[in-house]
This record gives C-alpha cells, structure tokens and sequence, in this order.
C-alpha cells in the first residue's frame, strides 16, 4: 500500500506498527541526504536524523495538518543542524572560513584529474562547503531535495525573496569555484 | 535593449524552474540570439544536475537504530507538554489570563484605600526635646516659637 506524506503523522499518532517504515522510506533517507550536505559529517548527520525523528514523534500532537509534514520535518532538522553547527563554531579556535576552506582543499579533485562527472560532483560538494550554512541550506533544500521556494521559506523562516537571493548567490558562488578550480587545475597541468 | 548581466540575475531562477511565465519567455527570447548567455544556461543545467546527484548508502546498522529508537519513543505515552493543547481550552486560557492583566491595573485602588489627607497635627512643644530631634538641623521655626538646632562652634558639648 502506498502512503502519501500526510499518513505519517497519522500513523504516528495511532501509534501503527508500519509508522517507522512509512516514515523512514519518505523522510530518513532525504533527511540523512540533506543533513549531510548540511554539516558535512557522517556520525554527526545519523545523530541529527535520529534527534529529528524523537522530536517528530514526541510532538506529532502539537504538528497541525496542513498539507505540509515534509516541511515540518525539514524545519525541525534544519535548526537542529544550525543549533549545533553554530556550537561548533563556537568552540572552534581557528576561523571557520579558512577551516571551511581546509576541507574543500582537501576534497578537491587532484590536478592532474579529468573534469568528468564525478569530479564536477566533488567541486559541487568542495564548493558547498565554503558557503554560509543558510546559502547551503537553501541549495540543498532547493537543488538536492527539490523542496519549492515556499516550502524552503516555510522551513527557515524568511520570506520567499531571501530564499531566491540565497539561491542565486549559492549558485554564483558555485560556478566562480568550479571556474577558479579549472583555472588552477589548467596551470598546474601547464607548469 | 537590457544587458545580458539583467538576464544572467534571473538564470538560477530559470535553471530550476522557479521564474514566472512572462519573465520566462522573455529570457527565452534573449536566449536565442545571445550564444554567451545560452553557455552560462547550460553550465548551469550541468551544476543542477551534478547537485542532484547523491552517492549516500545508509548504512543498516543505522536503519536498525533509528528503528530502535523510535518503536521505544512511540511507545512511551506523552507528557501533556508534548500534546497538542485542544482549542477550546487555549481560548479559554488565553481568556482567563486577559482579564487577570485587565484587572491589575485597577487592583490597587480598589483594593488598598487611601486614607484621607490628614490634617496638620500640632504638637505641643516641649522646650529642651526638639533640638535633640533635630540635631544638626539649622534653625528651625515651629509655632512661631524659635528653636535653634546646635551652632557652628557648638560641638565642643
């Protein structure tokens, strides 16, 4: 039997046998997929999924039907990933921008690489990490997980405009690192 | 004729489909005649589509988990912090606490009485008391009577 998006919390509410399965094929994996994007680290993301998923189904009460369990869900994950990236910077000594920098560095492809498709997607995720935690907020929600620009608004709590605005430069910020990588890449290759 | 740096703002609204109709076809329209703008376009189709992607395999250790987790959170009843409050008795609430702030305001008159202003009470004056009382007071006229607090110079005592 196939489930829509609104027989979850329904199925958590009547405590249903077949709740976890529901909710794990529709919402864990986009979640673990999203938030790995998000905090760029494995254990980390489980933890944040699992935390959403507890607070989901302790407060599936308070959660009002309106077409938009998804976005619920997505709000809860998002502060927590925000809630805890912001705590790590705060115990961070060095700055987060050149720490940020260091893990695209490191997960950049070698110079001497094809610009193939796997390679495109590792400047993809070396160039996500350089961007703030909102900017990649808003392109995973958007380009990997396809959630509308209301939703996205709905999730993070800025109008519909901002959300477009972090879209576009997220987007810009991407293409100015894929070109400086290829330019890099072209000297190293020359010299 | 609008530079292409006007079109290029609205091309990841375009990529990913979040552009209204009209403005739509209008960057369609410069699209065709301006090939630098049609290589951004598509470099653009490229990053979307390489951000698509997703290599994740959860692992099954995890599913079993969450799994773990969640039967044990569902099963456990709720606090009534975690239920959703009925509307009858948020109105309610939300009632009861409007007239307690609506009342406060006026609480203290009815409830502490002022006393009337008092009129001036006379003290009979018993010579050699007052300057005690008022020690370090400078001169004083009470009743018409003068009294003089300690002087400068009267320390000594």
């Amino acid at each position: 039997m196939a489930f829509s998006d609104e027989d979850v919390p329904r199925l958590i509410r009547r405590k249903d046998d077949r709740a976890f399965e529901c909710f794990y094929a529709m919402h864990a994996l986009p979640l673990m997929r999203y938030l790995r994007g998000l905090v760029r680290d494995e254990a980390l993301s489980e933890d944040l999924v699992q935390e959403t998923m507890l607070r989901v189904v302790r407060s599936i009460d308070r959660y009002e039907e309106r077409g938009a369990f998804r976005a619920w869900v997505f709000r809860i994950a998002t502060n927590l990933a925000m809630t805890e990236l912001r705590r790590r910077r705060l115990m961070r000594t060095t700055p987060i921008d050149s720490a940020v920098l260091e893990i695209a560095d490191v997960e950049a492809p070698g110079p001497a690489a094809e610009a193939d498709a796997g390679e495109r997607r590792r400047i993809v995720d070396a160039g996500l990490a350089t961007m703030p935690d909102e900017q990649r907020a808003v392109f995973l929600l958007r380009a990997r997980e396809g959630l509308s620009i209301d939703e996205i608004a709905g999730i993070l709590c800025v109008p519909p405009g901002t959300v477009k605005s972090r879209m576009h430069h997220a987007v810009r910020r991407l293409v100015e690192f894929a070109a400086g990588r290829s330019t890099s890449r072209t000297r190293s290759a020359g010299s | 004729m609008t530079p292409c740096s006007e079109y290029r703002q609205h091309l990841t609204e375009h990529v990913f489909g979040d552009l209204d109709d009209a403005a739509t076809a209008r960057l369609r329209e410069h699209l065709l005649s301006c090939p630098a703008c049609r290589i951004e376009e598509e470099q653009l189709h490229v990053l979307a589509a390489d951000a698509r992607y997703d290599r994740f395999e959860p692992r099954p250790q995890w599913r079993a988990r969450l799994s773990a987790a969640f039967h044990e959170a569902n099963r456990r009843p709720r606090t009534i912090l975690e239920r959703r409050v009925p509307a009858w008795i948020a109105v309610a609430a939300a009632l009861a606490g409007a007239l307690i702030v609506a009342a406060l305001p006026h609480a203290p008159k009815s409830v502490v009485r002022r006393a009337p202003a008092a009129e001036p009470v006379e003290f009979p004056l018993v010579q050699g008391t007052l300057p005690f009382v008022i020690a370090g007071a400078h001169d004083t006229d009470v009743r018409g009577d003068s009294v003089r607090g300690p002087r400068a110079g009267s320390d000594s005592l």
